[in-house]
């Protein structure tokens, strides 16, 4: 995030560390890590992820965490030690398997409520497989808090994400899996149309599951914007417009989208999309 | 076989929507029940969308699919008063003009 958030990672152990190092490539976070607090004494942080063990010393090793807001990797607490976690003002917490994605998305909405920083602009980026994202209903912490800070309705942000599930798909099914629109007309006889079977084909086969999509979401100046990069083949608005008809069971996304929208911009041949509102 | 709760009532097949008609799952259940209805012979068919709180281009595109299955045999496909989300979304896609309400 571009506030200057400070993120310090303190104990935590491989193989999830690296995970979080490479996730953070990707996004704006700045990270520090160190395997315990003694070592960043001194220094202060926004937030820290810290892996908490069971056993005596834990709640004077958490007291020493060179920040307010601790997000915890529990590993291996007792019940009791849960408790004491929670009463020593950790934000939340998190027992494996851990996710980094899941961390990352914790931090995100921890960190925008941070009321010593305002919310001046906001930008994240995250990179998912096709498989990850298809499996997942797609939301934004940013979007949460502008509700909850009362920038925006509930149903404001409801049309929004809308909008922004629209083009995910688009740039899902279209894009990465490759999927024709037409084939949704193409129906057995038991009313199952192709386009959901070649979908559930593919998204078993690792030559199109494993793509890549990148979505950044940015608010900057009260402007909304989220892009999205696939990894299809793109194409033209200009092949695709005369196959929409209403009736049709295909071709509402783009629709939505341009209704919810101030912009829509298609870029690199198709693959990258980029909506636009100013809020 | 899952799918959403329908009724006959006369020439008309009822489908009970619930749940939000955004993901496959949903998808499949309309399907199912479509097919019910069909295979019972009925060419009127109301869809009940009155407890959707979410609609997508997805479940669009299902009630869409459904649609010209009916049209193919001079059927009709029908809804149930819309309200909220729902009524907003299918009044921007105009999909208010292609379905008629039913108003019993």
């Amino acid at each position: 995030m571009s506030n200057g958030f400070s993120i310090a990672v303190i104990g935590v152990e491989e193989p999830f560390l690296r995970e979080l190092v490479s996730l953070s490539a990707r996004t704006d976070l700045d990270l520090t890590v160190a395997s315990d607090a003694e070592e960043l004494v001194g220094r202060k942080f926004d937030l820290a992820i810290v892996e908490v063990k069971g056993g005596d010393d834990f709640i004077p090793k958490v007291k020493q965490i060179p920040s307010d807001a601790i997000f915890g990797l529990a590993k291996d607490l007792s019940y009791q030690e849960t408790i004491s976690l929670l009463e020593l003002g950790v934000v939340d917490y998190m027992t494996q398997p851990y996710s980094a994605l899941t961390v990352y998305e914790a931090l995100e909405r921890e960190l925008l409520q941070d009321e010593n920083k305002q919310l001046m602009s906001y930008n994240s980026q995250h990179s998912y497989s096709t498989r990850e994202i298809s499996s997942a209903v797609f939301t934004s912490p940013l979007l949460e808090y502008l509700v909850s800070s009362d920038v925006i309705s509930l149903d404001y942000k409801q049309k929004i994400e809308l909008a922004w599930q629209e083009a995910l798909a688009n740039a899902l099914e279209h894009g990465n899996l490759e999927l024709e629109s037409v084939w949704k007309n193409d129906l057995d006889i038991d009313g199952k149309d192709r386009f959901t079977k070649i979908k559930k084909a593919r998204l078993n086969d690792p030559r199109y599951a494993d793509k890549k999509l990148t979505v950044t979401v940015n608010y900057k100046n009260g402007e909304l914007s989220f892009t999205i990069k696939d990894s299809g083949s793109g194409f033209t608005l200009a092949e695709k417009i005369p196959l929409y008809k209403t009736e049709e069971p295909y071709g509402r996304g783009i629709k939505l989208m341009n209704a919810v929208m101030d912009e829509v911009l298609y870029e690199n041949g198709g693959t990258q999309l980029t909506l636009k509102k100013r809020i | 076989m899952e799918g959403f709760e329908t009724t006959i009532v006369g020439d008309k097949g009822y489908i009970k929507v619930t749940g939000d008609m955004d993901n496959e799952k949903a998808g499949e259940a309309l399907r199912n029940a479509f097919n019910q209805v069909y295979d019972q012979g009925k060419r009127t068919i109301v869809l009940d969308l009155s407890d959707v709180q979410i609609i997508n281009s997805y479940g669009i595109g299902k009630v869409l699919t459904c649609y010209k299955r009916l049209k193919a045999e001079n059927g009709v496909l029908m809804v149930t008063p819309l309200q909220g989300f729902v009524k907003e979304t299918f009044e921007l896609l105009m999909l208010d003009k292609l379905l008629p309400t039913d108003k019993s």
